[in-house]
This record gives structure tokens, C-alpha cells and sequence, in this order.
């Protein structure tokens, strides 16, 4: 199947939620959202802003109030068939996904997903099986592991491996590293970044870490009150300081240091974000200053 | 299919809506007792005549506490279902039992009779009435005020023995979580969807495999639900809670109008027996 250039279209988007009671209040307004095939997107804002109002409808557990919404080339609409195909393309890891376990062994809740849609079980078994691999569960000794006795990193390993099950196009993740610990959250943003560049898997992520951001994303969008405020290259962003200062982004310490020293009267580059650059940036500076 | 994901907007019981109307001003102990006598009114109230003026009533309190008439209705829709079939069930079976009347139609065991219309007729009016009632009550009165207008309701059981204030608690506990419940099932059904699962799409004969395709949902909710109640129970011992001897930051202070409007409910009550 040929890939369409744009995994992702979001136009004038806007969404009310518990529309029609006293108690409605606007999620999104007017929102675009672009991910091109295989590009890693990051979605950033504080909360409240409607990340995850935005997210809910690039798999179509939402529909758009107003607005159109295209996934892999598809028009979200009413269709249930459409949807069950857009699912099973794009997935979509929500926060504390340790919370949607419910079997009680390990290999039974990754099945979950592939039986669902319906494959053949040796179909099942090898994709559980490449799925715990990658996430780095071993197939053979962790399959019958319960899960109740797991740890929480053990856990959201888990609940990703149960929708790579599904080798989805596109994975869209909410604060996929909140609340783990430093460990299994260099792991987990490795293993994302493998199936962004290795795998060329389209990747859509929240997050309030601007070192994941650095790390991570080709390009940003950032969200304020429901409405975009600014998007582009994660470089174009890093480099904007009046934009950061203005909606409180917060910069890796990285991005901190370069313009810090640029304040200081230094001159750099004021695009530099990621760590090695920056080393690279500081030392090429501290050897004129030797020099 | 995004409606169903929207469960809280359903629910208009147990959430609060802020505002200063009568209602919601009205001392939460005095509203508790006539909301009680009144609702127990209406379910006592067997004519047409006095259901009419039941549901007029119940109306005219909603329009009291400003609260718009289309989304106190709407806490209806869930149970539109179970009262139909309680309706027809009511029509059909149990014509013989209230059989005072004509008899319009009879075959076999099924009897249909005037008394078993009315009841009928009746007993709906009545469910709409009280949906309203409770709605009103909770809509305008927050947990905590209701908790403890129950509290100093009950109190003098006290003496009894009976654990009022664990009683009140439990009810506190139970009503405050009513919302987080369905957001936290809205979540779990999102997540599953999410990876495939399709709910309410197994036709209801095949019972066994339509009871398994709810599991992904059931067992996460009880899961975090006694998460939950872990949770809790850290807090409030981590906050010093004790059930004996507590005070409260609030004291009650009954105005006239509080005074007079129970007297209102009372002859409303009244009413409706009378009726």
C-alpha cells in the first residue's frame, strides 16, 4: 500500500464537550493539526490547552463537531467499518495505560487487540511475540507472568506491546513517560524513537517534557486554551524565547544554557536544542575563549 | 459513536449545579425533610388527579431553582428503556392484581383492567416525578451540605446506637464518586476501543460471549475503584479522621423563609394524599 504524504490532516477543528447542558465547555477551537507519514510530532501545551481532545480525534473516538479530520487518507465520518479500519491503523496509548489491563497474564492482554480484529492464532502468537520483543519483555519467560504482580514500568511495557500487537501505521501517545521512573522512561522514549526512525512509524505524542521534545520530535505544535498558538520545526521553536517565556513551555536545560550564554553576550547559534550540539556549541566557545 | 463515550452528560443525578436560586439557598436540613415528606408523598399518591398536580409541582420546583427544564429531562433518557418494560410488564401482568375496575381484555393469565392502566399511568408519572424530585435535590445541594443535613437529620438515633455518622459517610462517599465513576469508565472504554474492542456489538441471545466482550470494562473499573478506596483511606487517616467527635466549619442557622418553605412542602404533601 502506497503511503499517503500527510498520515495526519486536522483542519478548523473545534470541539464542545457536553454539548447542550449547562455544563459545556469548548475544547478545541479552529485547531490544524499536519503529520506527515513517518515524521514524529509533538503536541505540547499546558493543562486544559485540549491535547487530548485533539488526540481522541486522529483515531476517531471522536468525531468532529465541526471541521474534517483525515487519517491515512480516510475522511473520519460515522462509518463503522472506517472506523474499525482507522483503528487498527492508528493507535493510540492513553495516560496511566496501565489502568486498561484486565487479563491475568501477560500474553493474554497483548492478544487482546490482533484477536479482536479477528486474525488467524499463529498470526496472533507471532505478533504477540514480536511485540514483547521489542518492548523488552521476553516472550518466553514473561508470556505467563501475572499481571497484577508487575511493576508499573512492567505494566505500561505491557499495555504499548498490546498495540504494537496491532502494527499500527500511526501511534499516538499521551504522556507516554508520566509518572515512571528515570530508568524505564529513557527506555520507553529509546524503544519510541526505534519505531519512529528504524520502523519509519509515524509518531504523535504529548508531552510537558521539552528534554523528550529535544530528543524526539521533527516538528511541534503548541496548544493554548483549545487554539494553536504556534507550530514548526522543534528548532524554529527552541529558537523562539519570547514564545516560550510567553506560554511558560519550559526549555531542556540544553536550550536554557545556549540562550542563557547568548544573553551573556556570547555568540551562538540561538537554534541549538539538542545535548550533543549544544556540547558541541559550548566547546567550539570555550576553545576561542582559550584561544 | 462519540455519544457514547460521553457517559457524565447523562447523569444528572449526583453532579452540582452552582447557583443562588430559592432552592439552592434553602437550608440544606429543612430541604432534605421536604424533599423526603414530598417524594414520600408521591409515592403514595394513587389518583390522576393528584399525579397531575404532582408533576406540576415537581416542574415548578425545577423552574424555582433556574435549572433549564430540557436537562433536568434529560437525566430521563438512560432510564427510558426500564420503564417502558416496567410499563408493559405492569399492563400485562398485573391487571388481575389490581382488578377493581372494568375489565377491558382478558386471555389466558393476561388481564388488562382499568385499575391495571391506571397503575400503569400512574406509577410512570410517579418515576418522572421523582427523577425530577432527586434531580432538583442533588442539583442544588452539594454532598457535603446533603451529608450533613442527613447527619443532623438522623442524629437523634444516635442514641440508639446506630452508626449515623459512618452511615452518612458511606452515602457521602458513595455520591461524590458517582461522577468519577463515569469518567473513569468513559476513559477505560476509550482505551479499549482504542485496541480493537467494539462493546454492544454482540447480539443479546448470545449471552455468554456478550457478557465476556464487557470484561476489558468491568475489571479495570473495579480495580481502580478499590484503588481508590485505598487511596482514600490513606487520606483520611493521614489526615487525622476520626468518626467520633467531630465539629464542623459550618453551623447551621434556620431562617424563617427555611421554616416556611417546609411548611409549604408539608401542605404540598398534603396535598397530594388529599388529591
Amino acid at each position: 500500500m502506497s503511503l499517503p504524504e500527510f498520515a495526519v490532516q486536522v483542519e478548523q477543528l473545534s470541539y464542545t464537550y457536553m454539548k447542550g447542558t449547562p455544563f459545556q465547555h469548548d475544547a478545541l477551537y479552529d485547531v490544524y493539526f499536519h503529520a506527515r507519514s513517518g515524521e514524529c510530532v509533538a503536541i505540547i501545551g499546558h493543562t486544559g490547552s485540549g491535547k487530548s481532545t485533539l488526540i481522541q480525534h486522529l483515531n476517531g473516538l471522536l468525531l468532529p463537531q465541526t471541521g474534517q479530520v483525515n487519517v491515512l487518507g480516510y475522511e473520519l465520518s460515522k462509518s463503522k467499518h472506517l472506523q474499525s479500519e482507522i483503528r487498527r491503523q492508528v493507535v493510540v496509548l492513553f495516560q496511566q495505560p496501565e489502568d486498561q489491563l484486565f487479563e491475568k497474564y501477560v500474553a493474554d492482554d497483548i492478544a487482546y487487540g490482533p484477536l479482536q480484529y479477528g486474525l488467524s492464532k499463529k498470526e496472533v502468537i507471532q505478533r504477540v511475540k514480536h511485540a514483547m520483543d521489542f518492548v523488552g519483555l521476553p516472550f518466553e519467560t514473561m508470556r505467563n507472568r501475572p499481571i497484577y504482580a508487575l511493576s508499573g514500568g512492567q505494566k505500561r511495557k505491557v499495555a504499548l506491546a498490546g498495540l504494537l500487537a496491532l502494527d499500527p501505521r500511526v501511534l499516538v501517545l499521551d504522556e507516554p513517560t508520566a509518572g515512571l521512573d528515570p530508568m524505564s522512561r529513557q527506555e520507553l522514549l529509546y524503544k519510541i524513537k526505534r519505531l519512529s526512525r528504524d520502523e519509519g512509524r509515524t509518531i504523535i505524542f504529548v508531552t510537558h517534557s521539552m528534554e523528550e521534545v529535544a530528543l524526539l520530535a521533527d516538528r511541534v505544535y503548541v496548544l493554548a486554551d483549545g487554539s494553536n498558538v504556534a507550530d514548526g520545526t522543534t528548532r524554529e521553536i527552541f529558537a523562539k524565547r519570547e514564545l516560550i517565556h510567553r506560554y511558560r513551555i519550559g526549555t531542556p536545560q540544553s536550550v536554557e544554557l545556549v540562550h542563557t550564554l547568548i544573553a551573556n553576550g556570547y555568540d551562538m547559534n540561538s537554534s541549538t536544542f539538542g545535548v550533543e550540539e549544544t556540547v558541541a556549541e559550548v566547546s567550539k566557545l570555550l576553545h576561542q575563549e582559550v584561544g | 459513536m462519540a455519544e457514547a463515550f460521553d457517559s457524565a452528560r447523562h447523569i444528572t443525578i449526583g453532579q452540582y449545579m452552582p447557583g443562588r436560586s430559592l432552592i439552592h439557598q434553602w437550608d440544606s436540613r429543612y430541604k432534605l425533610a421536604a424533599f423526603t415528606l414530598y417524594i414520600g408523598a408521591v409515592a403514595f399518591c394513587q389518583s390522576y388527579a393528584g399525579n397531575i398536580a404532582g408533576l406540576a409541582i415537581s416542574l415548578f420546583i425545577v423552574f424555582l431553582a433556574r435549572i433549564p427544564i430540557g436537562y433536568a429531562l434529560k437525566g430521563l433518557k438512560p432510564a427510558l428503556p426500564f420503564l417502558l418494560i416496567l410499563a408493559l410488564l405492569q399492563l400485562l401482568f398485573n391487571g388481575k392484581v389490581y382488578a377493581n375496575g372494568q375489565v377491558y381484555w382478558q386471555y389466558g393469565f393476561i388481564w388488562l383492567t382499568e385499575g391495571g392502566i391506571r397503575l400503569v399511568i400512574v406509577s410512570t408519572m410517579r418515576f418522572v416525578e421523582m427523577m425530577l424530585l432527586v434531580s432538583v435535590l442533588t442539583l442544588t445541594t452539594t454532598t457535603t451540605q446533603l451529608a450533613r443535613a442527613m447527619h443532623s437529620l438522623l442524629r437523634p438515633l444516635e442514641k440508639l446506637k446506630v452508626p449515623v455518622h459512618a452511615f452518612c459517610m458511606m452515602i457521602t462517599i458513595a455520591l461524590r464518586f458517582v461522577p468519577t465513576f463515569a469518567l473513569e469508565m468513559d476513559k477505560i472504554r476509550k482505551a479499549q476501543a482504542a485496541r480493537g474492542a467494539s462493546f454492544g456489538t454482540i447480539p443479546w441471545w448470545r449471552i455468554i460471549k456478550r457478557t465476556q466482550s464487557v470484561f476489558p470494562l468491568i475489571i479495570p473499573l473495579f480495580q481502580l475503584a478499590l484503588q481508590r478506596a485505598e487511596q482514600l483511606i490513606a487520606a483520611m487517616e493521614s489526615r487525622g479522621y476520626r468518626s467520633h467527635g467531630r465539629t464542623s466549619f459550618r453551623s447551621f442557622e434556620a431562617r424563617t423563609a427555611d421554616v416556611l418553605l417546609l411548611f409549604v412542602a408539608v401542605g404540598a404533601a398534603y396535598l397530594l394524599i388529599w388529591l
